[in-house]
């Protein structure tokens, strides 16, 4: 695509495409998130791990402006985006998935597409294109009622709409809530194309394994804390991480993994 | 506890000596005792309502059970040629009649949806008294209805007791364990009844008894003023009174209905009704959209509030 | 034979007029999630501009409604946007507060035209129909052309435009339309205007198939509620299906008991409605 080359052109791979600065978030007067300081490489697959309640989903809400940090800087491209309003975020380029599905359950799968290319509605075929070509089981059903789509497509049409919007940055809130382990893999695989045309993805969620193994780099929160950092595959290894979300060491089958 | 009775003792001895401080001062100006006599039915048709909200359902529709009660004990009167206190039982028990049927009705629905139905509902009474000629007159009224009090004096007297059996009734709805009841099923029904309370049944005394002094209060009224047309007592200003009251002086006070009654009817008949005799009722529309908006919890609580402001 | 036929052209010519009764409000709720007691009060005050504009000034139909139309706008989104700025906003609360508004609207019609019963008295024409037995009036020619054309213009505008498919997403998740990057406050002030141009066609066509009148409003309001909670939220095609219901209702009710049991018609659907919703669990939420 080349709207998307143009991207490749400016920003290098590897560049930070978002750098978090000691972020504080808190609901009414409780904190849930510390200080939280990281940085998402252009062209990544980032992985978000943590136990329920750690602060996952507030870091992201955090970042596409839903929530308002009481302390700390976003930066997005060079642009402070902490103090933006969420439609102001989306214009940027930031698109959030939340948990679960959120579709327009009476409109066909292509008025879905089409809505979310509300900021950018120049090339909109083009686009759509594009969205059909990371998901070619869309283009089959695109006069179909969204709600007569199964979890798994649902939640391609979510992303795809995330796509439309001309988003850098893919927030992702749980995408394999749900879904099969074949439904899993095939959205790794698109992950994986999309990373290779140069959208950054930002991705928390519970199935760990399965995010680490696909992510190229990955924090573990814990309590509102990042704790560890590192490559996702390292930290898949990492004793303090399984004794974490795991419950145990894996000392007795270090070789045969977990069943997920 | 003990408190709250000295309190609810305290609230009655002030009642009735305002209203003797009032009828003494006032002596002579039938009018301006007439208004006072009229707040006082408003006041106890504002608790007779709100002990129904304290269920946690907002009724737009008591006109229904104020004009039944008016209807009920003038029509009873005009068939059965009585002309004794009785009648106004009458109204009484035919708004309660009206209230079994809602309650049958209306069991399930809460919130935004009980609302509109009560508000329906008042409709649906309104026509069928409108429309029903050979029972009721119709839309032609009912004149010369029996007079029951012989002056303007024991009017005044009977709403005083009126309106302290009502702030008794509506102190017990918050104060005693028929109080805490009442709060479990607004706030939490689910943990009512974990708690071992039966919140359909709390509602339903609750409604009961605020139909049945409505309606009663419908029948003191209708056999003061002695004539009756359905658009008189059947119209949105009769459901809007006692909600503006209630939420002017305070829904979850004792005194608030009272206070709210008290100071808005009286303003509304003495200051403004001379000025603006078609419009005036307009001030009950801008109490409601004033008080929700910016005083949510009453003029009290709101009042209290100023000096806390000022200083922080 | 013939009867039925004409009862059928004053059911359709009803029905149509009742969807674009409910257009306005069907479009806040859907919208702005608010009921809008006062939505009735607002057609009486497009009536009563009619009114005073034809009856007085003797202006044509045509040259109102632009008029009645940009009163109509103005009037609801002061109402509307009164409501949404509240602090604590939830269905309940925006029912109490527009019921304020709704008394205070009565009275100032009360005040400004009196508790006299008004209507725009016209010369209607007949046009005959099916060998000269069955009519149809001039009145009920612009009830159906104006009420389809505004519910068609509204069907267009959902299905066809960007917009209207903004719109769409907007009611039907508000919180995925704000993801997907669509300005929430800007399809509601949107939905206003749409509503409001709705209410300004209502208005000088109510005054001429019922009496206007300070206390007209309730019957407009809740036909409004019933075809809303009828339809659920902007589904146009049930909008109209549910208005012709309520039109075939009202008409053989009106034929065969009197015209005086219309409204108790009416209030008994919304209680009926209301029950059944509940009865159903709760979906949508009221």
């Amino acid at each position: 695509m080349f709207l998307l080359i143009w991207e490749f052109e400016i920003m290098g791979k590897g560049d930070p495409v978002l750098y978090v600065r000691k972020l504080s978030v808190c609901y009414g007067r409780r904190p849930v998130i510390f200080e939280v300081t990281f940085s998402v490489t252009m062209g990544q697959i980032v992985a978000l791990v943590g136990p329920n309640g750690a602060g996952k989903t507030s870091i992201l809400k955090a970042i596409c402006g839903l929530i308002r940090p009481v302390e700390g800087e976003i930066i997005f491209l060079g642009r402070h985006v902490e103090k933006l309003g969420v439609y102001d975020i989306v214009r940027l380029g930031i698109v959030y998935v939340p948990e679960g599905t959120s579709i327009f359950p009476h409109m066909s799968v292509e008025e879905n597409l089409e809505v979310g290319a509300y900021l950018h509605r120049e090339n909109l075929s083009g686009r759509l294109d594009y969205v059909y070509s990371v998901f070619p089981e869309l283009k089959d059903k695109r006069l179909v009622n969204a709600s007569a789509l199964s979890g798994g497509e649902q939640r391609m049409v979510t992303i795809g709409r995330g796509l439309m919007a001309n988003s850098r940055l893919l927030l992702l809130d749980d995408p394999f809530l749900g879904l099969s382990p074949k439904a899993t893999d095939r959205f790794c695989e698109a992950f994986h194309i999309l990373r290779e045309d140069g959208i950054t993805l930002l991705v928390a969620g519970q199935h760990v394994r399965r995010l680490l193994s696909a992510a190229d780099w990955a924090f573990l929160i814990e309590n509102g804390h990042i704790t560890l950092t590192g490559a996702g595959k390292d930290l898949l290894k990492n004793e303090h991480l399984q004794q974490v979300l795991f419950g145990k060491v894996s000392l007795i089958l270090p070789g045969l993994g977990f069943v997920d | 506890m003990k408190q709250e009775v000295a309190k609810a003792t305290l609230g009655v001895v002030l009642i009735i000596g305002l209203s003797l401080l009032f009828m003494w001062k006032f002596q002579g100006r039938e009018d301006v005792i007439s208004v006072i006599a009229m707040a006082f039915l408003f006041a106890s048709v504002a608790f007779a309502w709100n002990i129904h909200a304290l269920s946690g359902v907002v009724s737009l529709g008591h006109a229904a059970f104020f004009g039944l009660g008016a209807y009920g004990s003038a029509l009873f009167a005009y068939y059965f040629k009585v002309g004794s206190w009785i009648i106004l039982l009458v109204g009484g028990t035919i708004a309660l009649g009206c209230a079994v049927v809602w309650h049958l009705f209306f069991e399930q629905l809460r919130g935004g949806a009980y609302t509109l139905a009560t508000f329906a509902a008042a409709e649906i009474v309104r026509v069928v008294v409108d429309n029903w000629d050979s029972l009721t007159m119709g839309s032609s009224g009912l004149t010369n209805i029996v007079v029951l009090f012989s002056g303007t004096s024991e009017f005044y007297l009977v709403t005083m007791v009126l309106v302290i059996i009502a702030f008794l009734i509506h102190w017990a709805a918050l104060k005693t364990c028929w109080g805490l009841q009442l709060r479990t099923v607004r706030e939490d029904e689910l943990a009512a009844y974990a708690i071992g309370v039966n919140p359909p049944r709390v509602r339903m005394v609750s409604l009961f008894v605020s139909a049945f002094i409505t309606g009663l209060c419908g029948a003191i009224f209708v056999h003061r003023v002695t004539y009756l047309e359905p658009s008189m007592v059947f119209n949105l200003h009769i459901s809007a009174m006692p909600l503006v009251f209630s939420f002017l002086g305070g829904r979850f006070t004792t005194m608030g209905p009272l206070i709210g009654a008290f100071l808005l009817y009286s303003v509304d008949q003495i200051l403004l009704s001379p000025f603006l005799p078609s419009t005036h009722q307009a001030v009950y529309g801008f109490a409601i959209v004033i008080t929700v908006s910016f005083m949510p919890n009453g003029i009290c609580a709101w009042l209290a509030r100023i000096p806390q402001n000022a200083s922080g | 034979m013939e009867q039925f036929v004409q009862l059928f052209i004053q059911s359709f010519s009803l029905g149509s007029f009742y969807t674009l009764l409910a257009l306005g409000f069907a479009l806040v709720f859907s919208v702005t999630h608010i009921l809008n007691l006062a939505h009735g009060e607002l057609i009486i005050l497009a009536g009563y501009v009619a009114y005073v504009l034809e009856q007085k000034l003797s202006m044509g139909l045509w040259e109102t409604l632009p008029i009645a139309i940009a009163i109509s706008v103005v009037s609801l989104m002061v109402v509307v946007s009164f409501v949404l700025h509240q602090r604590r906003l939830s269905e309940l609360h925006s029912l109490i507060i527009t019921f304020g508004i709704a008394l205070i609207l009565q009275n100032c019609y009360l005040g400004t035209f009196s508790a006299n019963y008004r209507i725009i008295f016209h010369k209607s024409r007949y046009f005959s129909l099916l060998g000269g037995h069955v009519f149809i009036s001039s009145v009920q020619l612009y009830l159906i052309t104006l009420s389809l054309g505004a519910i068609g213009g509204l069907y267009i505008l959902f299905r066809k435009t960007f917009i209207g498919k903004a719109l769409r997403a907007t009611i039907q998740d508000r919180f995925a339309a704000q993801m997907a990057g669509i300005p929430i406050p800007r399809m509601q002030l949107l939905g206003m205007v749409l509503g409001g141009i709705a209410i300004g066609i209502a208005g000088p066509l109510y005054a001429r198939v019922s009496y206007l009148h300070p206390a007209a409003g309730i019957e407009p309001t809740i036909e409004a509620i019933i075809l809303t909670l009828f339809a659920g939220m902007g589904r146009i095609r049930i909008l109209l299906a549910g208005g012709w219901l309520l039109g075939v209702a009202e008409t053989t009710t009106a034929y065969f008991l009197g015209s005086q049991w219309r409204e108790f018609v009416s209030a008994m659907v919304l209680v009926v409605i209301l029950i059944f919703r509940e009865a159903r669990g709760r979906e949508n939420s009221v």
